[in-house]
């Protein structure tokens, strides 16, 4: 309780409110604009966050990452066009309700499913963290290095990039992270005598470069084929957000529940994320509402719940052991190391009033989307308006700025030049960039702890396999890693059966 | 035998590079403390790792039939597919790229503001934006960058070695 005051104490500063407000504001433009994704919004407003308190750089992010979560429904809604891919899953329903002129309704339901499903997941965070960070104490760096290989491998695996491509993205990712001085010794590694090298390759220019230039191209090529302007689908009709009335609220509260259920648990599983909840959600619902597909209010609060519920949940891993278990959680792992926390069990004891000062400000941020998303609808409908081209060289500028500040070398603006390039092949040829910048923000954590168990081990590698948890997360992770092949000779095996029998 | 020529030629560049930084790192400093594992070691694992995948990338890449991976057929395909359409994108891709490059290299030259003015009003000139209203825009728009970051913010900006 007293870790609990501290925290109420160190959130509740006007600093901290304002970058919180001016994080969801972000979130939901960047949400609600299609073709823009609240990753980007992200790693451009890390700089911003340099002169901040560790809290209120935190809040921004976490306010960016609500918002953009909240924000993606209403371009689904509205145009049809799902803002984030989280918010695919609604454009089933709630398009069709808007179609048939209940766009309020769909919309107010989705604010209020949104929120409810974020603070049932910061709850079940709030409970579950805790007790998970004493039980990680206990991990010793062997039982940590699997533990991370498993998460790795679970996002690698699920990132659809197929297993080799995968494997090869995230490997490079942690290649990267030889770069510079030896964590141990201090001698340096391939920096061929450029003395800017040194420090090592930085996470945010890497991270700039990955996610926003290819962004920056894409939406310039497809300008100039528009002849300069991006044609923008506009809403005929004005919208009105009313709240849900209470019979609404009653008649959706246990789809809202197990949604909200789901992608708690959900979002605490490497790999799996918003889209992959919000589908499950949208397809359990099917069990109890027969009117579903057909424009009716659950079709919109399950994937609502469910995505935005994710949030708690990606939230645990990261807070209690470190891992990071989506893109976002890498950029936001990548903002807590660069103001020097390490997010993991030990961040439990040594900051813990920070850690729920964090909980607390995502308490507050929940109800500023929902504030913001009720009374500030006409100002997002017009926001789907802003012209595409523009804001990207907006966001082209700020990526040169970003990449700079992060040490005021002109290397990084090189690397995150470089790392954009690299991040436009790879989005073409089917490479997970995902996997790049979790190698990259768990590069050092893999090392460390790789070398640590081998030193205590002195040598012996079987300790991995010794250690019956560590077995676990390793033979967890092989199994996930090579699930797609499984599968298909699973799938290859029982098709040749059936095969069989029919000639 | 029908070879996908991307990831063909990707593995072999892979590969390349993992023979390159496994001579690179045999010339690293070994660790002279006992039982500690030394820097060459993570690199190690890591182009090993690096080395295996792309072997089977290349594998994969000779289409002989059935290949194991299905996200890799699927790709390969479409790149072959349609790759008139993809050599054009990738063209105008380059092109937008060269341009952020000389704006990189314009801003270690000029500066931050004149460098990121001159290359957004050229980029969207280029996008299809009348001259005026693209130059208006840049400036207004690096400006309001700059403002914010180095007088809001304060966080000093890149200044050109020629002034």
């Amino acid at each position: 309780m007293e870790l609990f005051f501290e925290g109420l104490h160190i959130a509740l500063t006007l600093q901290n409110f304002l970058f919180m407000l001016i994080g969801c504001v972000v979130g939901l433009i960047f949400s609600a604009i299609p073709g823009l994704t609240f990753n980007s919004a992200m790693v451009l407003c890390i700089p911003i966050t340099f002169g901040l308190s560790p809290v209120a750089a935190i809040s921004l992010m976490l306010g960016i990452f609500a918002g953009g979560m909240c924000g993606g429904a209403f371009p689904a809604i509205l145009l049809g066009i799902p803002g984030a891919p989280s918010s695919a899953a609604t454009v089933l329903d709630g398009h069709i309700m808007a179609e048939k002129g209940e766009a309020g309704r769909a919309l107010g339901m989705a604010v209020f499913a949104s929120v409810f499903g974020g603070l049932f997941s910061l709850i079940v965070l709030m409970l579950v963290a805790p007790q998970l960070a004493k039980v990680a104490l206990k991990f010793g760096p062997h039982v940590i290095f699997s533990l991370v290989i498993f998460g790795f491998s679970t996002i690698i695996g699920l990132s659809g990039s197929g297993v080799i491509k995968g494997v090869l993205s995230g490997i490079f990712g942690l290649m990267l992270c030889t770069v510079g001085m030896d964590p141990v010794l201090g001698t340096p590694r391939f920096t061929f005598g450029n003395v800017s090298l040194l420090s090592g390759i930085d996470i945010m220019p890497v991270m700039i470069g990955l996610f926003a230039l290819p962004e920056v191209v894409k939406t310039l090529i497809e300008g100039k084929r528009a002849g300069g302007k991006i044609p923008v689908r506009t809403i005929q009709h004005s919208v009105k957000v009313p709240f849900p009335t209470w019979r609404e609220i009653k008649r959706c509260f246990w789809v809202l529940m197990y949604s909200s259920g789901i992608g708690t648990i959900l979002g605490a599983i490497p790999g799996t994320g918003g889209p992959v909840a919000a589908f499950i959600a949208y397809d359990q619902t099917k069990h109890f509402t027969k009117e579903l597909g057909t424009g009716c209010l659950e079709g919109v609060a399950a994937p609502e719940a469910a995505n935005n519920a994710v949030e708690g949940g990606n939230l645990i891993p990261l807070m209690t052991l470190g891992i990071p278990t989506s893109s976002s959680m890498a950029i936001l792992m990548g903002a807590f190391l660069i103001h020097g926390l390490a997010p993991g069990p030990l961040l439990f004891q040594s900051e813990g009033g920070l850690v729920y000062a964090i909980f607390i400000s995502l308490f507050i941020i929940y109800l500023m989307a929902l504030v913001l998303q009720f009374w500030g609808i006409k100002a997002f409908v017009q926001i789907l308006k802003l012209p595409r081209v523009s804001l990207m060289s907006i966001i082209l500028t700020i990526s040169v700025v970003g990449a700079f500040v992060t040490n005021l070398n002109f290397m990084s603006i090189i690397i995150m030049f470089c790392a954009g390039l690299l991040g436009y092949f790879m989005n073409r040829y089917g490479y997970s960039i995902v996997a790049v910048t979790l190698g990259v923000v768990l590069g050092g954590p893999i090392e460390a702890n790789l070398r640590s168990a081998m030193n205590i081990s002195q040598g012996d590698a079987s300790v991995f396999v010794r250690d019956p948890l560590s077995l676990v997360f390793l033979v967890l992770a092989v199994i996930v890693l090579f699930f797609p092949v499984i599968k298909k000779l699973i799938m290859g095996t029982i098709s040749n059966k059936a095969g069989g029998k029919a000639s | 035998m029908k070879i996908n020529k991307i990831d063909f030629f990707t593995s072999i560049v892979l590969l390349g590079i993992t023979v390159f930084f496994f001579y690179q790192t045999s010339l690293l400093q070994s660790s002279a403390v006992k039982n500690e594992m030394g820097p060459r070691f993570f690199p190690y694992v890591c182009l090993i790792a690096i080395g295996a995948f792309s072997i089977a990338l290349l594998v994969s890449s000779l289409k002989t039939g059935k290949i194991a991976v299905k996200g890799d057929i699927e790709e390969g395909d479409a790149s072959e597919a349609g790759e008139g359409e993809s050599q054009h994108t990738i063209k105008e891709a380059m092109i937008y790229f060269g341009m952020i490059l000389l704006i990189i290299v314009g801003v270690y030259y000029l500066g931050f503001f004149p460098a990121m003015a001159i290359g957004i009003f050229g980029i969207l000139w280029f996008t299809g934006w009348k001259p005026h209203t693209a130059g208006i825009f840049s400036v207004v728009a690096v400006a309001a960058v700059v403002f914010i970051f180095q007088y809001l913010i304060d966080i000093p900006l890149p200044k050109g070695v020629l002034f």
